[in-house]
């Protein structure tokens, strides 16, 4: 993370420096992703709105000692574990008691999270479709929150460029600018959606000096 | 005469820009190296089609909207 003694331009560095605002923004942002994990982990139907908030209290706590470089997949991968981690309490609290819903494959994925590696690997699975549809919504929030802050006409060659996936030399021939300067614009605010979610960036490879 | 200290960036650095990886201040600098270096401008093209699992994402989000909008459509 970049030096936090000065206003952060990433939501988790500002949430770092108790910007009040910035966590309503990472409340909005992370809710229906923390639910769609608690569901991913069997958690009951009837637990979700306290282990929710349960689990956003917890990273109210810890965010503090956040550090992205130190979790791989840095936030994400770190609110995993803190989910998985609440899911498991849960379960514990729960053992003995039928699960809600979910049956045979609910009750096999408690076994699962009772068991730390194989919790391991069924949370760093990407490819569950609730999740990945948590996810996009999650991405939708942060679109529309860095829109916000963007010049209209740049907004518009990022969302064709990255989202329509139109080629950048079209764009660029049609509204007569430069192909660089359509892949800048796709680049920054690519940036600003990673710094908004919290995804990991790379700046350990500073680029040649012209 | 003007020596060129132009060094072409490395593939990763590319591919960085190309995801939104990079800062800012790296950003603008590749903007202008390309401006003048048809070498990286060439080899920043190539990379256009590069994705990872976020920009996956954000076009599937668009898929999901456009096939909501169909259904409200039909309806």
């Amino acid at each position: 993370m970049a030096d936090q003694s000065t206003t952060s331009p990433t939501l988790l560095g500002r949430v770092q420096q108790n910007d009040p605002r910035a966590w309503q923004t990472l409340v909005d942002l992370y809710t229906g992703y923390i639910r769609a994990l608690l569901i991913r982990n069997s958690c009951r139907p009837d637990d979700l709105d306290d282990l929710t908030q349960d689990v956003l209290v917890t990273l109210a706590r810890k965010i503090p000692d956040f550090r992205p470089h130190e979790h791989k997949g840095a936030f994400r991968g770190w609110l995993k574990t803190v989910v998985r981690s609440k899911a498991v309490d849960a379960y514990r609290r729960n053992q003995g008691t039928p699960s809600g819903d979910g049956g045979t494959e609910a009750r096999i994925r408690m076994q699962e999270i009772s068991d730390p590696v194989a919790a391991e690997a069924t949370c760093h699975e990407d490819d569950d479709p609730q999740e990945q549809s948590a996810l996009r919504n999650l991405y939708q929030r942060a679109m529309d929150l860095v829109q916000a802050e963007c010049d209209p006409s740049t907004w518009n060659i990022f969302y064709r460029v990255v989202v329509g996936h139109e080629p950048a030399t079209e764009i660029a021939r049609e509204l007569g600018v430069s192909s660089a300067s359509i892949r800048m614009a796709k680049s920054r605010i690519l940036r600003r959606l990673r710094e908004v979610v919290g995804e990991p960036l790379d700046e350990t490879s500073p680029p040649a000096v012209p | 005469m003007t020596v060129s200290t132009h060094h072409c960036f490395e593939r990763k650095t590319l591919v960085d820009f190309q995801l939104g990886k990079l800062s800012q201040d790296q950003i603008t600098g590749i903007y202008a190296a390309c401006s003048v270096c048809p070498i990286c401008r060439r080899r920043l093209a190539e990379l256009d089609d590069v994705a990872d699992p976020m920009l996956v994402a954000l076009r599937k989000r668009e898929e999901e909207v456009n096939q909501e909008e169909s259904r409200r459509e039909i309806n």
